[in-house]
């Protein structure tokens, strides 16, 4: 079973339960888009299944294999809110370390073969976020998180990374956050809301609104 | 894998492996100079080796911790970059030392 599985995790910042009882899965070939309210632990949860964070409790399956840190598996790429990349790094190197199934089709990508020499401190904020998840995207790993990935695009690129994901859906299963819900909705096929540290299953935006995430 | 961890000693640990690397070419000086029977020198040394490897990966830890992710997306953690860094370069100060004892003639004499 290709599946990235993840259950009962459980995480708490000082007396606060952020996540209680987190249920999430993620088949090749899905894009599930993860919604909640600032501070809600989206990105939290995000960081548990990459291995970034230590949760009270964690049941993590990849592939049917138990996992205690996603990154380890090498199956997992994370792309976080923030820049990753050191900016000295030159993005014909970053290729060459990040892609090696889909080096070529990544070498075709407009961004990657315009700027090929340039070192990524030196791109715009735009483009290095878009490279970034570029490189996350073609990477080797079958499921791919992403964490804002839409923040600090202009709409054309951002339209552009949406194509970049639907492209790879029949590879790859996703898992993205952001805060521009109506990106998500437009790229998922499955949405999950997380709120008061659960998860509700989202089936039409009429639901958003119930659960409190969208005004009436 | 291996050429993962390469491209990353080569283009973020060029400054630690050279000062390392001074430490220990320091060490094999002093044990040149002084004897190798002095069991303070090797005391010394081996607080001063992991003294180095200490604040190496306090600086890495508090300074760039937003590479995390950049090693990780590549499948390695501290543990698995740190432990063969700190083995790789025990190994050239033992070797270096060994090198040191076995040719002490010669060098002094050179």
């Amino acid at each position: 079973m290709q599946e990235l599985y993840i259950d009962s995790v459980n995480h708490r910042y000082g007396e606060r339960e952020v996540l209680s009882s987190i249920f999430l899965n993620c088949k090749i070939g899905e894009v599930v888009g993860l919604l909640g309210r600032n501070g809600s632990g989206k990105s939290t949860l995000l960081k548990i299944i990459f291995g970034d964070i230590k949760p009270r409790f964690i049941h993590l399956k990849i592939d049917g294999q138990f996992t205690l840190k996603g990154y380890l598996s090498k199956h997992i790429a994370y792309l976080p809110q923030g820049y990753f990349i050191p900016h000295y790094l030159k993005v014909k190197d970053l290729v060459q370390l990040y892609a090696n199934i889909y080096r070529e089709q990544l070498l075709e990508v407009n961004v990657v073969k315009l700027n090929l020499n340039e070192k990524v401190g030196n791109l715009s904020g735009g483009s290095r976020r878009l490279i970034e998840a570029l490189f996350v995207i073609y990477s080797d790993a079958k499921y791919v998180l992403l964490d804002e990935p839409f923040s600090q695009l202009a709409p054309l690129v951002a339209e552009e990374l949406k194509q970049h994901i639907l492209a790879f859906k029949a590879h790859k299963g996703f898992v993205v956050t952001d805060h521009y819900y109506q990106q998500i909705l437009d790229v998922s096929t499955r949405i999950v809301l997380i709120h008061n540290g659960c998860n509700y299953a989202i089936n039409t935006e009429d639901d958003l609104i119930l659960n409190g995430y969208l005004p009436s | 894998m291996f050429k993962r961890l390469i491209f990353i000693y080569t283009h973020h640990f060029k400054l630690v492996l050279f000062l390392n690397l001074s430490l220990s070419l320091f060490f094999a000086y002093l044990f040149l100079l002084k004897g190798f029977d002095k069991v303070a020198l090797y005391n010394l040394a081996l607080a001063f080796k992991a003294m180095a490897y200490a604040i190496t990966f306090g600086i890495e830890k508090l300074f760039f911790t937003q590479r995390s992710f950049y090693y990780r997306n590549l499948g390695l953690g501290y543990r698995k970059i740190f432990s063969l860094l700190f083995s790789v370069d025990f190994i050239v100060f033992l070797s270096l030392l060994l090198i040191s004892f076995v040719c002490k003639s010669y060098i002094l004499i050179a």
